[in-house]
C-alpha cells in the first residue's frame, strides 16, 4: 500500500508539473502585451502641496538637466520627471538648488522627488531620509584620459595622478579600479574643474559617469579627451523620493518600467544625445 | 587657453537676472541688520548682567556657527522642528540677519569701547538723555573705529549671498555655475561675475570713503 | 529627519583628517596674515601719500574680489601659462592674500580708536615714530583691536572652506564629501556645525586670557 501510495503521488506531482507547460504551449509570450494601466489622476496622499511635484535639481548636469540658451530648465530627466508629472495629474515644480541643499531639502521635507540618478550603494539604499526609485539607467563608471596620452587600459593608470568630483561614487571607483589609495586622489568641487584639471596635467585621468563623459566629448574642444573601454565599475542608478510618501515611491517606480517599457526613456535619451542603457536594465529584473 | 566673452552674449541675461535676488538679499540684510547691530553692541557693552551675559554667549554661538549651516536651519529644520515654513529667498535674509546683527554687533561694541569710559560715567553723572547722547556724543565718536569693519564685513556679505544657492535662491552665482557647466567657459564667466561683484563693493567703498571723511580721525604717521 | 551617530564615527578618520587640515590652514593664515595686516594697517595712517594711497588701494581692490575668482584663476588658469601651484599653497596664497587686507581694516579701525592729540603730541615732541607705534600707539590700541582681530579670526577659520575649491580636504569638503557618498546630510553636517563652533570656542578662550592682559590700567 505505502509503495503504489508513494507511486501515485509521484505521478500526480509529474503531471502537475506538466499540465501547465502542455497549456502555455498554445500560445506564445511574445505575442503578448502587456497591460501597464494606471490611475488617473493617481491618488497621491503625501504630497508637500497638492497638485504639484516638486523636484529639486542643480540644473547642472550635460544632458540630463541643465540650463539652456534660453534660460530654461532643459534635458532628458526634465522632460521624464514632466512627463511623469503629466501622467500623475501633477504640476513640476522644479526647485533649482545646489547640490548640498538637495539631501537636507527631501529629510525636510522641502521636495518630492530629487536626484537626477544616484548611483545605488549600501548606504543609500539603507537610508532612512529617502527611498530609492527603481533605476533609470545603468551607471556605467569610466576614466577619461587626454587622447595623447599613452594610457589605454585602467592597468596603464596604476601609479600616475587620478582625480574626479568629491564624495562621488564615480571616483571611489576610480581609486579602486586602479589601487590607488584615498587620500592621493585629488578630490575636485565639479565636472568643469575635474575637466580643467585634465587639461592643465594636473591630473592624467579622472573618473566619472559614461552619460557625463560622453557629454564631454561632444562638447566644444572635447576631442582632446577620451573614454576608456574597460569601466571602472558598472551598477544602476535612480531617483531619490521623500521617506514621507511610499504611494509617490510606488507611482514613480510604476511609471518608470512603464517607460522603459514604452521606449519613452530611450526616445528622450536618443533625443539629448545620452547613451542609451534602457536594455541593460533587465539585470535588475525589470 | 583661448578667451571667448561672447558667451556672455548667450548667457549673460539668464546670470543677470540673478542679480535681483543677489540686491534684494544683500539689501534686506545690510538695511535689517544694521539697527539690530547697534542694539547689539549696545547689550554687548551694557553694565547689566542681564543684558550683557546672554548676548555674550549668543553672540559668540551664532558667530561660530558657518553661515551655510544657519541658512540650513532656517530653511530646512525649521520647517519640521517648529513649523515655520519660509520661502527661500525670506530664509536666506533671516539666516543672514541673524549672523550679521552679531558679526556687527561685536564691531558696534569694539567702537563702543574705543569712547573713554569717563563720558560714559559723565554723561550719567550730567543726567543728559540717554538716547540723545548715544546718538550725539557717543556714537560719532565711536564712528571712525566702526566704519572700516563695518564696511569689511558688508563686503563680506556681498560675497556671501552666494551661499543662498543650497537653499534654493537662484541668486547671480549659481546661475552663473549652471552656465558653468552648460557653456565650459568657467574663466569668462567667472571674470564677469567679479566684475559685477567690484561694482556692488565700489559703492560701498565710496560710502566708506565718505563716512571716513564726514569723521575724520586725522590722526597720521609722519614717517 | 533621522540622525544616526554612528555613521559619523565610521567616517571618524576622514572627518579627523579634513579638521586637521582647516586648524592648519587657519593657523598658518593667521600666522602670516598677523603682522602683514599690521604693516599695511600702519602704512594707511602714513602721512606719505604714496605709501598710504597705495595700501589704501591693495586693501579696496582686495575686498572687491572674490576670493572664489581669485582661487579659480590661480589653480586652474595659471598651469595653461605653465605656473602650477600646489592645492594647499593655493590656498595659503590666497586667504592670506584676501585676510591681511579685512585685517588690515579692523586693526587701522583700533588704531584710529586712539585720540589724535597723542598723534600731534608725538610729533610735537619729536617722538620717533617707530617709538610712537610700539609704545604709545600699539599698546592703547590693543584693547580696542582685540574684540575685531578676533572675530576675524573666527570668521577666518570658517572661511577656510573655501579651499575645497582648490581640492584641499578640508572640515567643510570632507564632510560634504560624505553627504554626496552616503545621501546621509544631517549627520555630516551636525558634526562640521559642532566642529567649527567648538574651534571658535577655542578662539574665544584665547581672546579672553588675551584680553585680560592687555586691558588699559
Amino acid at each position: 500500500m505505502t509503495h503504489f501510495r508513494k507511486t501515485a503521488s509521484a505521478i500526480a506531482m509529474t503531471l502537475a508539473l506538466v499540465a501547465p507547460m502542455a497549456q502555455a504551449q498554445d500560445f506564445s509570450t511574445s505575442d503578448l502585451e502587456v497591460s501597464l494601466d494606471f490611475p488617473q489622476p493617481w491618488p497621491l496622499e503625501n504630497l508637500i502641496e497638492d497638485g504639484k511635484l516638486i523636484i529639486a535639481t542643480t540644473g547642472k548636469t550635460a544632458g540630463e538637466t541643465f540650463i539652456g540658451e534660453n534660460g530654461e530648465l532643459q534635458g532628458a530627466r526634465i522632460d521624464l520627471w514632466t512627463k511623469m508629472a503629466e501622467d500623475l495629474g501633477l504640476e513640476p515644480e522644479f526647485v533649482r538648488v545646489d547640490w548640498a541643499g538637495v539631501m537636507p531639502g527631501l529629510a525636510a521635507n522641502r521636495f518630492d522627488l530629487g536626484c537626477e540618478g544616484a548611483s545605488w550603494n549600501n548606504d543609500r539604499l539603507t537610508s532612512n531620509d529617502f527611498f530609492l526609485t527603481r533605476p533609470v539607467k545603468v551607471a556605467i563608471h569610466v576614466a577619461v584620459v587626454k587622447k595623447d596620452s599613452d594610457y589605454d587600459s585602467l592597468d596603464d593608470l596604476a601609479g600616475v595622478k587620478i582625480g574626479g568630483v568629491k564624495g562621488e561614487m564615480e571616483l571611489k571607483h576610480l581609486v579602486e579600479a586602479t589601487g590607488h589609495a584615498e587620500e592621493d586622489a585629488l578630490g575636485l568641487p565639479g565636472v568643469t574643474e575635474s575637466r580643467l584639471a585634465l587639461m592643465n596635467g594636473q591630473i592624467d585621468a579622472y573618473g566619472t559617469g559614461l552619460h557625463a563623459a560622453t557629454a564631454l566629448l561632444e562638447s566644444e574642444g572635447g576631442d582632446q579627451f577620451k573614454i576608456l573601454s574597460t569601466p571602472t565599475s558598472v551598477g544602476v542608478g535612480g531617483f531619490c523620493v521623500n521617506a514621507r510618501e511610499p504611494d509617490l515611491l510606488t507611482a514613480v517606480n510604476f511609471l518608470l518600467a512603464k517607460y522603459r517599457t514604452d521606449g519613452t526613456i530611450r526616445e528622450l535619451n536618443d533625443k539629448w544625445g545620452l547613451p542609451d542603457t534602457s536594455d541593460m536594465l533587465s539585470v535588475v529584473g525589470y | 587657453m583661448d578667451f571667448d566673452l561672447s558667451v556672455w552674449m548667450t548667457r549673460g541675461p539668464y546670470i543677470l537676472r540673478g542679480l535681483y535676488e543677489t540686491l534684494v538679499l544683500l539689501a534686506g540684510v545690510l538695511v535689517i541688520s544694521a539697527p539690530l547691530a547697534v542694539l547689539t553692541g549696545l547689550a554687548l557693552e551694557a553694565r547689566s548682567r542681564w543684558l550683557r551675559l546672554p548676548a555674550l554667549g549668543l553672540s559668540w554661538l551664532i558667530r561660530g556657527v558657518p553661515p551655510l549651516i544657519i541658512l540650513f536651519i532656517a530653511y530646512y529644520v525649521l520647517p519640521v522642528v517648529l513649523d515655520i515654513r519660509m520661502d527661500s529667498l525670506t530664509a536666506a535674509v533671516a539666516g543672514f540677519v541673524l549672523y550679521n546683527t552679531f558679526i556687527m554687533g561685536e564691531v558696534v561694541a569694539a567702537g563702543l569701547r574705543s569712547v573713554p569710559k569717563g563720558q560714559h560715567e559723565a554723561i550719567a553723572a550730567a543726567g543728559l538723555p540717554w538716547f540723545r547722547s548715544l546718538r550725539r556724543i557717543i556714537l560719532p565718536q565711536a564712528m571712525p573705529t566702526i566704519i572700516p569693519p563695518y564696511v569689511s564685513y558688508s563686503m563680506d556679505m556681498v560675497k556671501g549671498t552666494a551661499l543662498a544657492g543650497a537653499i534654493g535662491v537662484t541668486e547671480m552665482v549659481t546661475r552663473a555655475n549652471q552656465a558653468i557647466v552648460a557653456t565650459n567657459r568657467p574663466f569668462e564667466i567667472l571674470i564677469g561675475v567679479a566684475i559685477i561683484y567690484g561694482i556692488i563693493d565700489a559703492f560701498l567703498i565710496a560710502l566708506q570713503m565718505w563716512s571716513e571723511r564726514r569723521w575724520d580721525h586725522k590722526g597720521h604717521l609722519s614717517a | 529627519m533621522s540622525f544616526d551617530p554612528t555613521l559619523i564615527v565610521e567616517a571618524w578618520p576622514q572627518l579627523m583628517r579634513g579638521l586637521e587640515t582647516t586648524v592648519w590652514l587657519f593657523l598658518a593664515v593667521m600666522i602670516l596674515c598677523t603682522p602683514l595686516s599690521l604693516l599695511v594697517a600702519l602704512a594707511r595712517l602714513s602721512r606719505r601719500r604714496w605709501l598710504s594711497r597705495a595700501a589704501g588701494t591693495y586693501v579696496n581692490v582686495i575686498r572687491a574680489l572674490p576670493l572664489l575668482v581669485i582661487l579659480f584663476f590661480t589653480f586652474y588658469g595659471l598651469p595653461s601659462l605653465g605656473i602650477f601651484v600646489s592645492p594647499f599653497t593655493a590656498a595659503l596664497g590666497g586667504m592670506v592674500l584676501v585676510t591681511t587686507a579685512y585685517l588690515a581694516e579692523d586693526l587701522r579701525a583700533g588704531l584710529m580708536a586712539v585720540p589724535r592729540g597723542q598723534f600731534e603730541a608725538a610729533d610735537a615732541l619729536g617722538l620717533p615714530q617707530a617709538r610712537f607705534v610700539r609704545r604709545v600707539l600699539i599698546p592703547q590700541a590693543l584693547p580696542i583691536m582685540c574684540g575685531p582681530y578676533f572675530t576675524r579670526a573666527i570668521v577666518t577659520v570658517k572661511a577656510t572652506s573655501i579651499a575645497s575649491l582648490v581640492a584641499v580636504s578640508e572640515l567643510t569638503s570632507a564632510s560634504m564629501a560624505k553627504v554626496t557618498e552616503t545621501y546621509r546630510a544631517m549627520e555630516y553636517l551636525a558634526f562640521a556645525a559642532v566642529a567649527y563652533i567648538l574651534l571658535s570656542a577655542l578662539i574665544a578662550v584665547v581672546q579672553a586670557v588675551v584680553q585680560r592682559r592687555v586691558r588699559l590700567p
